[in-house]
């Protein structure tokens, strides 16, 4: 993550560095050199495009919106700073989700929550591969669904806004909206089923 | 019920809060049965993390910080009173200091009073839940928002117009301070006000602050985060839960939920301005008494693989109780096009040993490379870089990124979004920017615009 411009100038003192010489990451580039090759720098390009899907590991495991969020921090800084102990070659998605689940139950042991488990049942009605399988295509994904929710109506359009952005429940929606809690199960079931397939539809389009 | 509708529902509450033992043993019996369950509950995991995630992104891009996105310059409407220079006529009107929720956005019934205004362009109208077209929805009614789908026009009877910018979002309500008053909310976007001398109040509201006017042309533009609001002509008064400013024809200011900061639009760029402006990379203003320094990128054309970069230090060493941001504004180009870094720092004076090579070693900074946004601090020339946060890939495009101190505590903001807050590392600290380059790329690595503000105290 630490990358400097080469060839700026004198090292500093005691540096041990020579001119045209400075850090990146834990090493030492010069002009020239190929792009740095940190074990850290190489733990962060593949982790920010499996954080969806580690999101949705959590989201699996029973976290609720905010414990996502700093599971997620905690699981990525922890990665970043043990990079070393990542095997190339070895499934990081699955050591991410192993880091990931590690995480989350300290912060619920933490945080006194009286059931600190996990459901196993429901933890392990997904094979590991599949979740390995399904990190594949994010980038695509996320553009397909810029674009469809492009598309939706208003209506359904204040429906994202109010679930996503504002990160309203469902009962908070309902009562905005002046609905039901199950009406607006039902439109999210809906929204979500319509921007899948346009999802799915643009991503076998291209 | 289908198989299907009941995988449905339960997936609506398992994506809502998490689900009672009885909810997981059914959600677990479902996978279990059936492998295009799983793919399919995977798929929509990772959608509602995607649309959690970058809501704020997918559905109003014109969020995003950026003064540059503000309406262009209003045309001149014909005022009302012949020759006069009605904002003139500017009284100071004595305003609640209310910050605007959501709430008080939403649509109202059909059975509330017009709002004496026309809308034109491309617009929705948001009305009990309901949408309509534009011109289906004349007359307007209080408790109506308006969503510019590109731009839109607002015109009132006595001449004056508000120019909704693409993607803004504006409540239409009666002004419970003034019965004959006008009264708008801008939740999110942009809008441009030509207005001629108000009998009545005319007030717009965002979630930070409280504009009132009598005549005057002014821009304002609000995010979840803070307002930007740049006078035109005649003079506005601003009133938020941190303080209260008069704007003159001008002036642009930044309002966030603890400060307002100003600056003059235009103005010939100064060291000792509490706003400075870089453009096209170079910084355009003279070292002065208590100025900043620029490192220059390496001279002439260099390999292919070769870093180019620059760095901009403030050289007054500031306490680390200031109460001061630095932020800039970078043009990122697409991940895939060169690999380049642009980022904000704090770092201590004894840093400034390392002025020639345009990077001081040890500093607290706001980073992004090749779109991954990090937060770090390195102690010492030496120490590895402890990095305490790591967000996720921003797309290309303009970004601002920025720092703030105060009360020995740093937070981090990309777009106007806090990401990370904790304590400053270092007892003096001189704020700056670094951008840099690998030559490997043809898009430029760009940045256009940065800021060195004083924050008022809460």
């Amino acid at each position: 993550l630490e990358v400097a411009p080469a060839g700026v100038g004198r090292a500093p003192p005691g540096t041990g560095r020579k001119p045209g010489q400075v850090l990146a990451g834990r090493g030492l580039i010069s002009a020239g050199d190929a792009v740095p090759t940190d074990p850290r720098d190489a733990v962060t390009a593949q982790l920010v495009p499996a954080l969806p899907m580690l999101r949705a590991w959590l989201r699996h495991l029973g976290a609720d919106r905010d414990q996502i969020e700093e599971a997620v921090q905690d699981t990525a800084v922890w990665c970043c700073a043990h990079a070393q102990e990542f095997e190339p070659g070895s499934s990081f998605g699955a050591w991410t989700r192993a880091v990931a689940r590690y995480r989350l139950l300290a912060m619920w042991r933490d945080r006194g929550r009286a059931d600190h488990r996990l459901d196993d049942d429901l933890v392990e009605a997904i094979p590991q591969a599949e979740w390995d399988a399904a990190m594949d295509g994010v980038d695509g994904r996320r553009e397909a669904l810029a674009r469809c929710l492009e598309g939706i109506p208003a209506t359904a359009r204040r429906l994202v806004e109010l679930t996503y952005r504002d990160g309203c429940d469902a009962a908070t929606v309902a009562r905005r909206l002046a609905s039901s809690v199950n009406a607006i199960y039902l439109a999210l079931s809906k929204l979500r089923r319509r921007l899948r397939t346009c999802v799915e539809r643009r991503m076998g389009a291209t | 019920v289908s198989p299907a509708r009941d995988f449905d529902d339960l997936l609506a509450r398992h994506l809502d809060r998490p689900l009672d033992a009885a909810g997981r043993a059914a959600l677990a019996a479902h996978l279990r049965r059936d492998p295009a369950h799983r793919r399919d509950y995977l798929r929509l995991l990772e959608q509602e993390e995607l649309l959690v995630a970058g809501a704020r992104e997918l559905l109003t891009p014109s969020a995003r910080i950026d003064a540059a996105r503000l309406p262009r310059r209003v045309r001149r409407l014909p005022r009302r009173g012949g020759a006069g220079r009605p904002w003139l006529a500017w009284t100071a009107a004595a305003l609640v200091l209310v910050a605007v929720g959501a709430v008080a956005l939403r649509p109202e019934t059909e059975t509330a009073p017009p709002f004496h205004a026309r809308v034109s362009g491309e617009v929705t109208v948001l009305r009990s839940a309901a949408s309509l077209a534009g011109s289906a929805a004349s007359p307007l009614r209080h408790g109506d928002v308006l969503l510019a789908r590109t731009s839109a026009d607002l015109a009132f009877p006595d001449g004056g117009t508000v120019t909704l910018g693409p993607g803004a979002r504006l409540g239409l309500r009666a002004d419970a301070s003034d019965r004959d008053g006008v009264a708008v909310s801008l939740e999110a976007g942009s809008i441009a006000c030509d207005l001629p001398t108000q009998p009545h109040g005319f007030t717009v509201a965002t979630a930070q602050v409280r504009i009132a006017v009598v005549g005057t042309r002014f821009r304002v533009e609000a995010t979840a985060g803070d307002s930007r609001i740049a006078v035109d002509e005649g003079r506005v008064r601003l009133r938020s839960s941190a303080t209260e400013a008069l704007l003159s024809a001008g002036e642009l200011a930044r309002i966030t939920a603890t400060a307002i900061t100003r600056a003059a639009m235009d103005a010939p760029a100064r060291l000792d301005d509490p706003v400075r402006w870089l453009t096209d990379g170079a910084l355009a203003a003279e070292p002065r008494a208590g100025g900043a320094t620029l490192a220059a990128a390496p001279g002439g054309p260099g390999p292919r693989d070769q870093w180019r970069g620059r760095a901009w230090r403030w050289y007054t060493p500031l306490p680390a109780d200031a109460a001061i941001a630095i932020q800039a504004r970078f043009a990122l180009p697409q991940p895939d096009d060169g690999i380049w870094h642009g980022e904000v720092f704090l770092a201590p004076p004894e840093a400034e040993r390392d002025a020639e090579e345009a990077q001081p070693s040890p500093c607290l900074r706001l980073s992004v490379r090749a779109g991954i946004p990090t937060v770090a601090h390195r102690t010492t020339p030496d120490a590895e870089a402890q990095v305490s946060w790591i967000g996720e890939q921003l797309p290309a495009g303009t970004r601002m990124l920025r720092l703030e101190l105060r009360d020995r505590t740093v937070v981090a903001l990309i777009d106007g979004r806090a990401v990370w807050r904790g304590p400053v590392p270092f007892e003096t600290v001189v704020p700056g920017l670094r951008w840099t380059r690998r030559a490997a790329g043809t898009a430029p690595m760009r940045i256009d615009q940065v800021a060195l503000e004083p924050l008022l105290p809460p």
